[in-house]
């Protein structure tokens, strides 16, 4: 897969669902910032979200990641209880129930523009410097930047069919 | 003082439900994990109203609902659902829950569900 593979519209529409999602599960801004070719690494953060997509037409994967911090920030806001307890079991629980979210409203989103994919559940990477290669993979890195510090959204999605063709955003 | 169950296998979920819900009003809470102690805990409990989340492990909310509805016919069930299920909370409507609530909802949200319920 190379990066003319990828599909523009559809990581644009994707990254629009997230960043409205993330919004309003949090009730905070987030801001998008440069998008990049990722290179097999992730950054410095610890703890990587797996998900695959599956559609008539598409399939990909999308890696959320971001520090074990952002990832605490992000917990304790929505129940300082659970992160007062400093058990990182909880903080990936929770996170994944927020991917959950964000991958919900990312099928209805894509829905409503004619497009039907599934989104599998999380699955949770995490540790000290570990590093994921995709070896069929070229994906997309947008940074999305919060009060919580930065999650990256890492995404290959290739297109296979053509019945429907994504509108611009 | 109403008596709620939360059902969620995610904590994280159940303590924002019971933090939403207490925030304003004295409800004595009880947790299920999953759909199968919801069941057994409903039949003890008897609570005045259900939250429940859709997809779980051991028994989903679907079976969970369904089966606690057989039982009693007027238990009052809220769905908990992310979107992209809409043919599982289809079928929880068909079976008779009272209400459902997508995710992410914000507290006013969950705190008037449960009341209209309570008042119905």
């Amino acid at each position: 897969m190379c990066i003319q593979d990828l599909d523009a519209n559809f990581i644009e529409l994707f990254l629009d669902s997230i960043e409205s999602t993330f919004s309003k599960v949090f009730n905070t801004e987030v801001t998008r910032g440069q998008m990049s070719i990722w290179r097999n690494q992730l950054a410095d953060h610890d703890i990587a979200v797996v998900t695959g997509i599956i559609g008539e037409e598409h399939t990909g994967m999308v890696i959320y990641s971001m520090k074990g911090c952002t990832a605490e920030r992000m917990i304790q806001f929505l129940d300082p209880s659970l992160a007062k307890e400093n058990d990182m079991k909880m903080i990936y629980d929770g996170l994944s129930e927020i991917i959950c979210i964000l991958s919900g409203n990312a099928m209805t989103y894509f829905s409503e523009n004619e497009v039907e994919i599934d989104i599998t559940t999380p699955s949770i990477v995490a540790g000290n410097a570990f590093q994921m290669h995709m070896p069929n993979h070229t994906m997309l890195t947008a940074d999305l930047l919060s009060q919580f510090g930065t999650m990256d959204v890492n995404i290959a999605i290739k297109r296979h069919g053509k019945k429907h063709k994504i509108k611009a955003a | 003082m109403g008596k709620i169950m939360i059902v969620d296998d995610a904590r994280l979920m159940r303590n924002i439900i019971r933090n939403a819900l207490n925030e304003n009003e004295e409800y004595k809470i009880v947790e299920a994990t999953n759909g199968k102690e919801a069941v057994e805990l409903y039949k003890r409990e008897q609570p005045d109203i259900v939250t429940m989340d859709i997809t779980m492990e051991e028994k989903n909310g679907v079976e969970a609902a369904k089966e606690i509805l057989e039982y009693d016919a007027n238990a009052k069930i809220i769905m908990v659902t992310s979107l992209g299920q809409e043919k599982l909370l289809q079928e929880c409507v068909e079976a008779g829950v009272s209400d459902y609530i997508v995710k992410p909802f914000t507290k006013e949200r969950i705190m008037s569900s449960v009341s209209n319920s309570l008042k119905n």
